[in-house]
């Protein structure tokens, strides 16, 4: 028996090949490019899945990675977990664009970038608001980052067409960065 | 948008009898991501979990910074510059022989040549006799090296895999 909520799951559970494809993908090339976007996602699909790696320009070690979704940009409520070594630490974020990750960014290693996989649950489905779920991994050999653990809501009953991706600090994105999306049946 | 599909298993291995390894050789670059998910358990109490890719295990190339909970309060660590990673405490703490615990790596762009390789692994356990060492895990671990890769090693450390333990590869293709 195949349960939707298992194959939706990165965490846990097997998810099976014959219901899992491959949308789109968004390779990042220059140093010009500050959003990546998803347009026209079908509807045709029950899940959806973001798998990304990725590395902002931002003169630090890490920036954070946001999602919109059709293009609203301040109705999210969130709340995450993370580590960096030396606090293990929580937080709420409501009203600004959702976090989705920590990834390295221009001070880090030229090689280093984050990953991340994000969910996007129940997607097409007008009667309910909308769950994404995140997890990040963005180590950069002791200078910051770690995992990072997001839930957030999108509290709009409209299905998703659209998933736009940048930088907390509005730094561009770097070349080699890709952003792959999955439908999930 | 095309819609192909993907998500395949490359293989699975189930230990028939313990073991102090489980590997995952000549896995084919073709996929844009590998997907690991192993359930494990130790032989006998304070088994670890370590990983290393490529049968590198000297370079001090790999470092990792966990985000976990086995008690009331949640932990975090960075490890850097070391021979392999190790992304949870215990993998069987207190000697329970029917307890498998589940582990799963993401390894995005692992056949890519230009960048490091950076792994988000997950992990729980609880056990019924020793709730403090029950846990939850989340690390990212950072391989600084840039070669495709083409072997995964899970060791364990201590004391063997159990037998039944288990480890399926699934590779996934993006469009």
């Amino acid at each position: 028996m195949i349960l939707p909520g298992i194959l939706a799951s990165g965490i846990s559970g097997h998810l099976f090949s014959s219901n899992y494809y491959s949308i789109a993908t968004i390779t990042i090339s220059g140093s010009s490019t500050t959003y990546a976007t998803f347009n026209s996602i079908p509807s045709t699909y029950t899940h959806l899945q973001l798998r990304y790696t990725a590395r902002s320009l931002r003169a630090a070690y890490t920036d954070s990675l946001f999602v919109e979704v059709n293009g609203d940009t301040t109705s999210y409520y969130s709340h995450g977990m993370f580590g960096n070594g030396t606090t293990a630490g929580s937080y709420s974020d409501n009203g600004n664009p959702n976090v989705i990750g920590i990834i390295a960014s221009s001070s880090s290693l030229s090689n280093i970038f984050g990953s991340g996989v994000t969910d996007f649950l129940d997607y097409t489905n007008t009667n309910k608001y909308k769950t994404i779920r995140s997890l990040s991994a963005s180590d950069t050999n002791n200078n910051g980052g770690g995992p990072n653990f997001r839930s957030s809501t999108w509290p709009n009953t409209a299905a998703i067409n659209s998933l736009s991706i940048f930088t907390n600090s509005s730094s561009n994105l770097a070349s080699g960065s890709t952003f792959a999306l999955y439908g999930i049946k | 948008m095309a819609s192909a599909q993907t998500y395949v298993p490359i293989a699975t291995q189930t230990l028939a009898s313990s073991a102090a390894a489980i590997s995952f050789t000549s896995i084919p670059n073709t996929y844009t991501d590998l997907v690991l998910k192993a359930n494990l358990n130790t032989v006998a109490s304070g088994g670890l979990l370590t990983f290393t890719f490529n049968n590198d295990s000297s370079s001090g190339l790999y470092s990792y910074t966990l985000l976990g909970n086995n008690s009331t309060t949640p932990y975090t660590a960075a490890v850097n510059n070391q021979n392999n990673v190790e992304p949870l405490n215990y993998v069987n703490y207190d000697g329970v022989s029917n307890k498998y615990n589940p582990f799963t790596m993401d390894i995005q762009n692992y056949a890519n040549t230009s960048v490091y390789k950076s792994v988000i692994g997950y992990y729980s356990s609880d056990y019924p006799s020793n709730f403090r060492f029950s846990e939850i895990a989340l690390s990212a671990s950072l391989w600084r090296n840039t070669s495709a890769i083409s072997t995964i090693t899970l060791n364990a450390t201590g004391s063997n895999f159990a037998t039944g333990c288990t480890a399926t590869l699934y590779g996934i293709l993006a469009a």
